[in-house]
């Protein structure tokens, strides 16, 4: 835990303890994992520092992106296996096109 | 066409198959009453309230996202009145189905779960085929999807030998199960499924369905039938919906593409439909 300068906090840093303004309003609570939205905010909001976990934990927005790109390897993977002996097949690569779409979107 | 029950090398091999499972007592009952027109949704009710377990996972089918009753049905007459009496006898032989086959581990290299997994989903999936063929009462079309592959599990349990070469082949060489039972045994897991519910006197619909799922041109009259159960396998492969022990999606034969009158445009909606009604399918998989 660090009680840091709010010029040095990152995204996904992880609030510890809730900010509050002058007024003792909880501008962000606890456990909240910054943005650079909510960075921005609190400038705005003129807070100077704040407590977080100065670990960057992995940018739930990047792991979801990474999630994504390995099921959609995955799922490339799989289709290849189960459809690539009848592509040639009447209607098939239609049908293996729509299944991954169907199932990317799915995932 | 004749039965391939008649062929010799068909009976050759089913001779040697020791453990057929027995349709369950309360199904003859079930089938028995049926015959007569007289026989009321009370009847039956009785009947399958005799036997209060059935009765129960009946209840618990009917009450489930599956069905999706806006209130809850308590009484086996009661889901009777609203399903039709050829659903309920679905619905009886589908969680008796369970009782009568090993569910659980492995058989050769099979795994049961999710080949139990992949029956249910392409009941379900037969079911939603058969919605867009205009069947009027698709859900009875369940049990054929369920069935469709049951076969395997009698070839795999009595056949050991052959079947390692077969599964061995399909690795090797990459083809499909079922070419590689019909080259080494000369049938198919489809012919032997049909043999069963032969056995188990289902319905002549039934047993077509299933003994040409792989190839609905070859079922006569029951093209349409099984053309249905053979659409309902293929979206559950493509969904990877469990594992029927097949690598590979079967390929759309065109007799079904046909006898169903199919487009290609139709793939987003039929998937998107099959696996949600997979997904409500599950409740079957509580009774393995």
């Amino acid at each position: 835990m660090a009680y840091l300068d709010i010029n040095d906090v990152k995204p996904d840093m992880k609030v510890v303890l809730d900010v509050c303004d002058a007024h003792g309003n909880v501008l962000l609570k606890q456990g909240a994992l910054l943005t650079e939205a909510w960075i921005d905010r609190l400038k705005r909001r003129c807070i100077t520092h704040i407590d977080v976990n100065s670990e960057v934990t992995i940018s739930t927005a990047e792991s979801e992106e990474n999630g994504v790109k390995v099921q959609a390897e995955e799922l490339q993977f799989v289709m290849k296996k189960i459809f690539t002996p009848v592509l040639a097949k009447p209607h098939m690569k239609a049908l293996a096109r729509s299944t991954y779409q169907y199932l990317k979107a799915k995932n | 066409m004749p039965s391939l029950s008649s062929d010799s090398t068909f009976k050759k091999a089913v001779s040697k198959i020791q453990d057929i499972p027995t349709l369950p007592t309360i199904l003859t009952k079930l089938n028995g009453i049926m015959l007569d027109p007289k026989t009321t949704a009370e009847d039956m009710g009785n009947l399958i309230g005799s036997d209060p377990s059935v009765a129960a996972k009946i209840l618990k089918v009917v009450n489930s996202s599956f069905y999706g009753f806006p209130s809850r049905i308590t009484t086996i007459s009661h889901a009777i009145v609203i399903l039709g009496f050829n659903t309920v006898k679905s619905i009886v032989l589908s969680i008796s189905v369970f009782s009568a086959f090993e569910t659980k581990g492995d058989i050769q290299g099979l795994n049961l779960e999710t080949f139990w997994e992949h029956s249910v989903s392409v009941g379900a999936c037969t079911e939603i085929v058969a919605k867009h063929s205009s069947f009027s009462a698709p859900e009875e079309f369940f049990i054929c999807g369920l069935l469709h592959d049951i076969g395997k599990i009698i070839l795999l349990k009595n056949l050991k030998e052959e079947y390692l070469q077969i599964l061995k082949r399909v690795a090797d060489e990459e083809i499909p199960l079922r070419q590689a039972e019909q080259e080494v045994l000369g049938f198919t897991h489809a012919e032997v499924g049909a043999y069963l519910l032969e056995e188990w006197k289902l319905s002549k619909t039934f047993v077509a369905a299933i003994r040409h799922h792989h190839n609905p041109a070859l079922a006569g009259d029951e093209v349409k039938i099984s053309s249905v159960v053979h659409v309902g396998d293929v979206m559950a492969r493509c969904l990877c919906l469990g594992n029927g022990g097949d690598p590979y999606v079967p390929p759309l034969v065109d007799a079904a593409w046909d006898a169903l009158d199919m487009d290609e445009e139709m793939f987003p909606t039929l998937l998107d439909e099959c696996y949600e009604r997979a997904q409500k399918s599950r409740v079957f998989l509580n009774f393995i």
